[in-house]
């Protein structure tokens, strides 16, 4: 049994800034997350810091939030983004009079946006199609959002913060208007223990009404999947937004040395299924090429899907009119009264979203203390340094050590920057760390292969190091495979089907895996 | 997408181009150099028929130098087969449309015989059971099914049969093979297995090793006499030794011999991930075994940019661009060019097509996925499947049925209904369709002979 006075589950954005900021209040907290940081919607999205300028039209008040984080946020944890600088543009066709609202909202919001010639916009990407018939600059970043994360909880812990991998609520005992207990069960290990607070946070995201219906608090949710794809290459220098109604295909976020093409609003019934379809590649293809034509003959490397986590507060048919800002539920109107829920909300405005959360657990605790993620930058922690594209390879070149083999060719992850993160994943948790866990900390499996080279070569380390014994290896392997494969499935063609097919033939042509046991 | 093929389907009239000479004239022009296409010129010479071997060897880079023939029939679950002639035989029940059903057992059996002996005389031996598939352990420790093993994996297959004593040598620095991987995973099954890493003879300073590097550096007797040094203090009462697969890559069996004299013991190779030092053995032997044929000729470096048939049915073919292109006027054209990764198919998001004539791809249908969920479904993906329908010779079909050109033929993996990575049946295909096919030539061709007699 484990006791604290804030338990927060769920380890994404909100839930890692959340454990951050109680810890800077001194405000002791657990931290359970079921699978691993950033495995829902927060390592699910494109990574954009908006500028504002998004929701200028249609959303005011989120617009002015995102503007507001957003410049926090390049002051104080400047290292997680890349100030690219965004454009929208308008291509023949498109609704005459939203752009003309744009034109008018930026300045009123007091979003940046500087009206640009054709010309210099085909100047600055040369990439966008001539058919442009406006475009304005705007201040959008890119931020990694599991670096983000990976800071967060770092600090958090450094502060004294308690963060458990892999561990999934299996029920919430109340009594007399409190969570009493929560059951916790390892997924790896089937372990299960309790946990006792004086606070209880769910910070779930898309999974929030089943912790509440688990306590007994009803929270009707909606779902609306969001699928990105990520092209082999980076496309674009900036932001490239299209300057319409929000729809499918009208984004692409440099994400590092690739680019990330968004998104899909599709409604879910339930969380049973979140994959991306090819469906959805396809149409989110021939949407971006009226924008960005390369598009058609890009080679894309994978799909991803993330869901926003909507509450129902309306009738609203379709995910994205809903508002985006954020939802923070004090529950005791449910009859509990240390039980808190927030969800919605977006990537940029997670730190805002941790800070009214902390305010809210700390005056219903009773404890006076600022918050500090205003003001204190966000340190580098070692457990995100290598989460961003093209800085393990910076690193491994500038280093030069003869002994250091790149074990990722693609990304070129080098050894040392494989054994360091797995190391650091030892002292935080009894279970062998795994093939997936490694993906979310470094670009193992992140580039052309999709890990059909460094899921062999890192296991072979594996081995040598004597942390992996029996058929350990071909499991990591297939599950990592596995979860790789969800994302291939919906962009194979081309130049990615020919690479699949290398992936097939050495793992079950070759090697037999598929007549492994799981 | 781009999608050009460089066939025009207009007739040439032979005398346009009477002005223009033919660089070449030849019975039958392979595109295509992997194990089929290699396999159908080696057919063909032997034949005595004019060859013209084009294209690189592709996806065969990737080969592993196995020679797999059917061990495993996909589905809900998956079928072991551990007698691939057993396999054949219920493969019309199962798979009715398999390349396998348009050939006799015993022809393939042939075919692959005459492949096996055509390497024996180039010092590149093949192992097996004739009525059984061989167990031959993986780098990764899992036990994988073929038909013909290189000689060089020969010991290893009895080693692991009777679980004897073997000593496992790996190197510093060659990522890509993991000893104690193998050891570890095999604990249970053959405890008798024990490693040590070594230096490799005069890698120092070097930062990565490749399995391909080390085999051709053991070309050389210095750097064979330093590596039986090192090893030879580290075997105790082990009648066995393992290497990654990388002793030699020219000369391997005259390599593999000289360093079980000196060391005294059975010295087998076990199978590496990608690019494999056993499969490039197998390309360039083959090749150095085509050359011999003075009716053999190959041009690697150029691609097919145009064809075109003339009025007499034969193929005019355009190889490479601008002023470095030359012409061939071929009797025969045979398609080896592969799938995905070789190159002979190619798949834009709407639809699967052949790239050199834009031949009709059976392939899913629109509704239909090209791709199951799980990557490891047991009854594979639909996508791998696609390719080519042909006749019982081996002549692409067009969708109504009928051969597309009597003089055109498709072997290999580009053949349809033909899971090579699950049946465990690439290089059988690849060799029994190209037995097919040049014999369907041959008997074309001693049919003209006799008219024209």
């Amino acid at each position: 049994m484990m006791q604290t006075q804030v338990l927060i589950i769920g380890g994404g954005c909100t839930g890692t800034g959340l454990a951050r900021d109680l810890a800077l209040r001194g405000i002791p907290c657990i931290l359970v997350e079921k699978r691993d940081i950033n495995a829902g919607a927060s390592g699910g999205n494109h990574g954009l810091l908006h500028s504002g300028a998004r929701y200028v039209v249609c959303d005011p008040h989120s617009s002015r939030e995102c503007r507001a984080e957003a410049e926090l946020l390049k002051s104080l944890a400047p290292h997680c983004i890349e100030e690219a600088g965004g454009l929208f543009v308008a291509v023949a066709g498109d609704d005459e009079n939203y752009i003309a609202d744009f034109e008018s909202a930026c300045p009123r919001e007091g979003v940046r946006s500087e009206p640009l010639e054709v010309r210099e916009a085909l100047e600055r990407e040369p990439r966008l199609t001539p058919r442009l018939t406006a475009a304005y600059a705007v201040d959008d970043a890119a931020v990694d959002p599991f670096r983000l994360s990976l800071d967060n909880i770092g600090q958090a812990v450094e502060l004294g913060a308690v963060y458990l991998n892999s561990h999934e609520v299996v029920a919430i005992q109340t009594k007399s208007r409190h969570l009493q207990s929560i059951q916790v069960r390892n997924v790896q290990s089937g372990r299960t223990m309790s946990i006792q607070a004086e606070m209880v946070v769910n910070a779930t995201g898309a999974w929030a009404g089943h912790i509440a219906a688990m306590a007994g608090a009803p929270l009707e949710m909606h779902y609306s999947k969001g699928t990105l794809l990520v092209t082999h290459y980076r496309l674009t220098n900036r932001i490239i937004n299209r300057l319409r109604p929000p729809s499918d295909g009208d984004i692409l976020v440099p994400g590092g040395t690739v680019s990330i093409m968004g998104t899909t609003s599709v409604q879910l019934p339930d969380l049973e299924r979140v994959r991306p379809t090819r469906e959805e590649a396809e149409q989110m293809v021939s949407q971006g090429a009226a924008m960005l034509p390369c598009l058609q003959s890009t080679r894309f490397t994978r799909a991803y899907a993330g869901v926003r986590p909507l509450l129902k507060q309306s009738e609203v048919a379709d995910g994205r009119a809903a508002s985006r800002g954020f939802a923070l539920i004090d529950h005791a109107l449910d009859g509990l009264d240390n039980f808190l829920t927030v969800t919605g909300g977006k990537l940029t405005t997670y730190r805002l979203m941790a800070e009214k959360t902390a305010d809210l657990a700390a005056e219903k605790l009773g404890i006076k203390a600022e918050c500090r993620t205003r003001t204190e930058p966000l340190p580098e922690s070692s457990l995100g340094e290598w989460t961003e594209g093209g800085k393990s390879s910076k690193a491994w070149l500038s280093q030069a050590d003869a002994g250091d083999h790149l074990l990722c060719e693609c990304e070129m992850v080098p050894k040392s920057h494989v054994v360091q993160v797995l190391a650091e994943l030892e002292t935080q948790q009894a279970e062998v760390p795994d093939l997936n866990q490694l993906r979310r900390r470094t670009r193992v499996g992140k580039g052309g292969c999709q890990g059909a080279f460094c899921s062999l070569r890192v296991t072979g380390l594996r081995y040598d190091q004597g942390k992996l014994a029996g058929d350990q290896g071909h499991r990591q392997i297939k599950e990592f495979l596995r979860a790789r494969w969800s994302g291939q499935q919906p962009i194979l063609w081309d130049g990615q089907l020919a690479q699949a097919e290398l992936t097939e033939a050495m793992h079950c042509g070759l090697f037999d895996l598929e007549m492994q046991s799981d | 997408m781009r999608f050009g093929s460089a066939f025009n389907e207009t007739l040439m009239k032979t005398s346009i181009y009477d002005d223009r000479k033919y660089t070449l004239q030849t019975d039958l022009t392979i595109i295509g150099s992997g194990i089929a296409g290699l396999s159908a010129a080696l057919f063909a010479v032997q034949e005595g028929l004019d060859i013209l071997l084009l294209g690189d060897a592709g996806a065969s880079n990737f080969a592993s130098g196995l020679l797999d023939v059917l061990a495993a029939f996909p589905g809900k679950k998956i079928d072991h087969c551990s007698d691939p002639w057993q396999g054949m035989a219920v493969l019309p029940e199962h798979f009715p449309k398999h390349p396998y059903n348009r050939l006799q057992s015993d022809e393939i059996y042939q075919a692959v015989v005459q492949v096996m002996r055509a390497l024996a005389t180039a010092d590149l031996g093949y192992n097996g059971f004739e009525k059984e598939n061989v167990q031959v352990i993986t780098g990764l420790g899992t036990c994988k099914q073929t038909y013909r093993v290189p000689e060089s994996m020969w010991p290893g297959v009895k080693a692991f049969q009777d679980k004897s004593p073997c000593l496992l040598v790996d190197f510093h620095g060659l990522k890509d093979f993991s000893g104690p991987w193998l050891r570890s995973t095999l604990a249970r099954e053959w405890p008798a297995i024990r490693t040590e890493r070594v230096d490799f003879p005069e890698t120092r300073g070097h930062s990565e090793l490749f399995a391909v590097r080390l085999a051709q550096s053991l070309e050389s007797e210095r750097v064979r006499q330093k590596l039986a040094a090192a090893v030879a203090p580290l075997i105790r009462d082990e009648q066995f030794l393992a290497f990654p697969a990388l002793l030699g890559l020219y000369s391997s069996g005259a390599i593999r011999a000289e360093l079980e004299e000196r060391l005294g013991v059975s010295i087998f190779e076990i199978p590496t991930m990608p690019p494999s030092v056993p499969g490039l053995r197998f390309l360039e032997t083959m090749g150095g075994i085509l050359n011999r044929y003075s009716c053999f000729r190959r041009e690697s470096g150029k691609r097919v940019s145009h064809i075109q048939r003339e009025e007499t049915g034969q193929f005019a073919l355009t190889l490479g661009e601008g002023e470095f292109s030359s012409r061939v006027l071929s009797r025969q054209v045979m398609l080896a060019t592969g799938r995905f990764l070789g190159g002979g198919l190619q798949a834009d998001p709407e639809q699967i097509r052949e790239v050199v004539f834009d031949l009709p791809v059976v392939q899913p249908s629109p509704d239909q996925d090209w791709h199951q969920e799980d990557f490891f479904d047991p009854g594979g993906h639909q996508a791998n499947r696609a390719g080519l329908e042909v006749d019982s010779v081996f002549r692409p079909l067009d969708t109504k049925g009928d051969v597309v050109y009597e003089n055109l033929y498709a072997v290999g993996s580009i053949l349809a209904h033909s899971d090579w990575m699950r049946m465990k049946c690439g290089a059988g295909v690849a060799i029994a369709s190209a037995f097919k096919a040049v014999q369907s030539i041959c008997t074309a061709s001693n049919q003209e002979d006799r008219f024209s007699l």
